[in-house]
């Protein structure tokens, strides 16, 4: 058991010590050596102290992840008793949102730091079996629940944490080993995987966006254009554009009297981000049926191969193989997401198509077909 | 196991049909008649002049009713094709190549990149250009066996046999397939060496869509094709005066449409357009350059054409054929001399007391390259004596199995020194490592071994399938056959314990009797294992070609212990010196490769569920996906 105090205590200190990082000011002595960074705002928190918690969260107006750990070390250091600090831990992770820290371990951890260490330890099977002081473990497993429901992934260090405040047989402590069980299983599965976070830049997450949807093809290139290559522009952005060489070759037999058309805006998602993207799209091809009769497939007599290179049955095909961009309700032939989102840079973009090797779009007609208000040009909007 | 054998044979047999004795000598020997009238022939210079032997009647295909589960009573007697005279006046020539061959200094051609021309006039001396020209034009007209024969002392250097190997497939497409014309204006200067052939057949682009990227289409200009593309490796283009170039053509099928196929034209080197680079450096076989042939705009009219227009993949067939066995021979002494330097530096060799002699290990790789050097050369002799033996033999198979074991066993055996004798075998200059090289060289040459195994698989099957179509459609429609389906369930052939139905052991020395079992068992499994491909497959079955190269893998095994194994019977006979070694080695090559059939129609058996097979297509499926290897660092931690 003592042992385990001087543990604790220097778990606390290192837990202060932390604090001390994210938040290097301190309010109950105007003696900090910080005293120079003291600037009005922290000394209404000062004052704020004395306001009631639930309201607090609400008036901050500056919402961000300084003045919530700020907030934390204000509850801290009120008393030492850190009395109603489950009912403050809710109140705090209501107001994670808004503050913007939901997907952030170290706040969680903060916030975890307030429950005193050593106090809610289960020192027999029946406290263990029982749960020992119901109302905080609940709360630590909301909080983690969470977390969970943010994709957040706890660390080792709450792991600490829980072993410190609720032992080894605490129900939040057996809550943090599934989640450590299952959340790392989950975490690689996407087919697509993304960074986490995704990046907060626009032309960066368009290239994601675009290249994950051209692995259809893995022949596809996706190119970075920018508008002021092409002279009539009005808007100055760029262009994520992907297209295959079988799309070329698609678009290249497709006949110039018929129409294409640009569809969109489509929405993607990349994690919680998300983009509108076009697609350039014409009316199927139609293929003439196979004259042939129905070859038996049973009929083994007659089996013929190609001698020279490799022997496939691919010939005996019955009808011609579609490629995966011609789907029943059109032929896609180009994917893009711009800068903009604008009727300009759209229009832009396919002179870029016309210019990077197809010539043919010069002939066909294309039309707009949006399903949402598309603006002309970026002037139009910033006007 | 063979002791044994030997007695219980003994009182068994009495069914050996046709007895292999010194004694039985069928052929006439007597009419060396003079049926060759043309004034042109010089008789000074024709060496060998005999009859040949009238082909005997077309026999049915031997290893394509392997796949059917027959085998041929006759051919199991290991074709004897030269008589007694002939071989006496072949094997003077043979002498005189291979005492010419010693003078060679084949690392000084290697060196200098061309063979030196007093080698050259040496050959032309030794009548090496006209060993497939008929008579009157001024050839030897060799037959496959001897060409085979010779060609062991030629390709003592590996650069010389390449050089003469082309040049003996241009006379020996233009003597089967050629028009009078071109015949008289190039077959005589051919077989003098005056001109030397070659042929451009290998590309180094894959052609995405069709057979070549070199095309011959209407000519809208003076002649009636015109020809344009690029062909690679072609030996000995620098010094060549005549290109056998196979080109893709639009030809009109049965129905009329047009479809892709080939034509076969020959070239010469001072055409309009045809023009000659320097090739690739390669690996090995450097001693004759490697030219890529490029053609631009060259008017073709139909005197250039072999054959007729249509018949361009009969003639590739024809050729391909020919050049298998030279693939075949050209191994077969690559291997020996390996063996030979290896068995010496065992012998030498002495490591801390112990000498290399005494390793089993060492003794077991030699044994194993011996006995496939054993089993190689008794199926080029045993095929070539079927295309010489009989009318229009259907050696097609045969040779490409030649081929694909010539070409996996060399580059076996050309590896075990690495293992005898270390970094000392990849010393440059060391002529083991050269081996390496041009075995390494000789492997990507021609037809790949890959597509070569799909080809065996695939022809057997379709040879199978002719003969048991009806079977399999009641098969594949079980409720449609109940009756059939049930006693199909009856007699359900077990690949495990077979019965002997074709009595293999009755063609062959009592003694071979295990061996002749071992044989037959695989015979019977190829044919089970068609069936079941068939059966479960049907036409799809050229998309599986995993399946089908089990399949090839069988016929390949089965093919080489039915040539080994009729050699050592005939060897045994006839009393060879050291024949009870033939013996041994025949049966402990029938053995192992008894159970490398075994296991591969098991896995036949099986399905590709019950085998990896799936599971490597799905692996497969996500290194296209991720475009490569895709595991994540053993190191990288996910928490």
């Amino acid at each position: 058991m003592h042992f385990l105090r001087n543990q604790l205590s220097k778990l606390g200190r290192q837990s202060l010590i932390l604090s001390e990082r994210y938040y290097p000011i301190r309010y109950d002595s105007n003696t900090s050596t910080d005293e120079k960074k003291t600037d009005d705002k922290n000394k209404n928190f000062v004052f704020e102290k004395q306001l009631t918690l639930q309201s607090s969260f609400e008036n901050i107006t500056e919402k961000n992840r300084d003045t919530y750990l700020a907030m934390v070390d204000v509850f801290l250091d009120r008393d030492v008793h850190r009395r109603n600090h489950v009912e403050f831990i809710y109140a705090a992770l209501k107001h994670m949102e808004t503050f913007g820290v939901h997907r952030d371990v170290e706040v969680y951890k903060a916030l975890m730091n307030v429950m005193p260490k050593e106090k809610f330890i289960p020192r027999n099977m029946f406290q263990a079996e029982f749960m020992h002081y119901p109302k905080q473990q609940q709360c630590i497993i909301d909080l983690l629940e969470q977390m969970e429901d943010n994709g957040v992934m706890p660390d080792f260090e709450m792991q600490a944490i829980l072993l410190n405040t609720f032992g080894r047989r605490g129900h939040p402590t057996i809550k943090y080993m599934r989640m450590m069980y299952w959340m790392p299983k989950f975490k690689n599965q996407s087919p697509w995987l993304l960074p986490n976070p995704v990046p907060n830049d626009a032309l960066e997450l368009a290239k994601m966006a675009v290249k994950r949807m051209c692995t259809v093809d893995l022949h596809s290139n996706v190119d970075v254009y920018h508008t002021n290559e092409v002279e009539s522009a009005i808007d100055d952005t760029w262009i994520v554009s992907g297209m295959s060489p079988e799309q070329m070759q698609l678009l290249a037999q497709h006949s110039p009297e018929k129409s294409l058309r640009i569809e969109g805006p489509h929405l993607i998602w990349l994690r919680n981000q998300s983009l509108n993207y076009f697609v350039l799209k014409g009316d199927g091809k139609e293929y003439p049926m196979s004259t042939d009769d129905d070859e038996d497939m049973d009929d083994v007599s007659n089996l013929t191969f190609n001698k020279y290179g490799w022997a496939t049955s691919k010939q005996k095909q019955v009808d011609v193989k579609r490629s995966v961009h011609e789907q029943r309700d059109g032929v896609i032939y180009a994917v893009c997401a711009t800068g903009t989102s604008t009727k300009d840079s759209l229009l832009s973009w396919i002179r870029l198509l016309e210019k990077n090797g197809n010539p043919c779009l010069g002939q066909i007609p294309v039309l707009f077909k949006f399903r949402s208000n598309v603006a002309e040009n970026l002037l139009v909007t910033s006007s | 196991m063979l002791s044994s054998s030997i007695r219980l044979a003994g009182l068994r047999r009495f069914r050996l049909i046709r007895c292999q004795s010194t004694s039985v000598e069928t052929k006439d020997t007597t009419d060396k008649t003079n049926i060759f009238e043309s004034k042109d022939i010089k008789w000074d210079k024709v060496k060998t002049v005999f009859s040949k032997k009238p082909k005997n009647p077309a026999r049915s295909p031997l290893l394509k009713n392997f796949f059917n589960g027959q085998f041929d009573s006759e051919l199991i007697a290991f074709p004897e094709v030269i008589n007694r005279d002939d071989m006496a006046e072949l094997y003077k020539t043979v002498d005189q190549s291979k005492e010419f061959f010693r003078t060679i200094n084949s690392d000084e051609i290697n060196k200098a990149g061309m063979i030196p021309s007093d080698v050259v006039e040496g050959l032309r001396k030794l009548d090496a250009f006209a060993t497939d020209v008929p008579h009157s034009f001024g050839g030897t007209e060799f037959r496959i066996t001897e060409s085979c024969l010779r060609g062991e002392t030629e390709a003592q250097d590996v650069n010389i046999m390449r050089t003469l190997n082309v040049h003996r497939l241009v006379t020996h497409i233009l003597n089967e397939s050629g028009s009078d014309e071109q015949k008289s204006k190039f077959l005589p200067l051919l077989a003098k060496g005056d001109i030397l052939g070659t042929v451009a057949f290998i590309e180094l682009d894959l052609c995405p869509n069709g057979i070549f990227n070199t095309t011959a289409k209407t000519s809208l200009k003076g002649g009636d094709w015109t020809l344009n593309g690029k062909k690679s490796f072609v030996i000995n283009a620098k010094n060549a005066d005549l290109f056998l170039v196979f080109a893709g053509t639009q030809i009109s099928n049965k129905c009329g449409d047009k479809v892709d196929g080939m034509t076969a034209f020959l070239i010469e080197s001072d055409m309009n357009g045809v023009e000659v680079k320097e090739g690739e450096e390669t690996l090995g076989c450097n001693g004759v350059k490697q030219c890529d042939v490029t053609f631009n705009n060259v008017e073709l009219g139909q005197a250039h054409v072999i054959g007729t227009f249509e018949t361009g993949s009969e003639v590739a067939q024809k050729l391909l054929i020919k050049s298998r066995l030279q693939a075949g021979i050209l191994s077969l002494v690559m291997m020996k001399k390996i063996v030979n330097t290896l068995t010496k530096y065992c012998i030498d060799g002495c490591q801390s007391g112990v000498n290399l002699m005494e390793l089993d290990l060492f003794k077991n790789s030699l044994a194993k390259a011996v006995s496939d050097i054993y089993a190689l050369e008794s199926m080029i002799y045993l095929t070539a004596g079927i295309f010489d033996d009989y009318e229009n033999a259907d050696v097609d198979l045969e040779t490409a199995v030649v081929k694909v074991f010539a070409q996996r066993s060399l580059l076996r055996v050309a590896t075990l020194p690495l293992n005898f004798m270390g970094p000392k075998a990849i010393v440059n200059g060391e002529p083991l490592a050269e081996c390496l090289k041009d075995a390494l060289h000789l492997n990507t040459h021609g037809e790949s071994p890959d597509s070569l195994e799909q080809y065996i698989g695939l022809t057997g099957l379709q040879h199978v399938g002719l003969s048991i179509a009806a079977d399999i459609k009641k098969i594949r429609n079980p409720l449609m056959n109940p009756s059939y389906i049930f006693k199909r369930l009856y007699d359900n052939k077990n690949i495990e314990n077979l019965k002997q139905t074709l009595h293999v052991n009755h063609y062959l020395h009592p003694t071979m009797d295990p061996a002749a079992q071992w044989l037959e068992f695989s015979i019977l499994r190829l044919f089970i294992a068609s069936e079941t491909l068939l059966a479960r497959h049907s036409v799809q079955i050229m998309d599986k070609q995993i399946e089908v190269r089990r399949l090839s893998e069988c016929a390949i095994s089965t093919y080489a212990m039915f040539a080994s194994v009729s050699r050592a019977s005939r060897s045994y006979c006839i009393g060879l010196q050291f024949c009870d070694f033939e013996m041994l080695i025949a049966s402990a090559f029938s053995f192992d490769h008894m159970l490398k059939v075994l296991q591969l129609v098991r896995d036949i058996h099986e399905g590709p569920y019950m085998t990896n097979d799936m599971n490597y297509v799905k692996i497969s499926k996500q290194i296209f996906k991720e475009k490569g290897y895709f595991s994540i660092h053993p190191l990288t931690r996910n928490f």
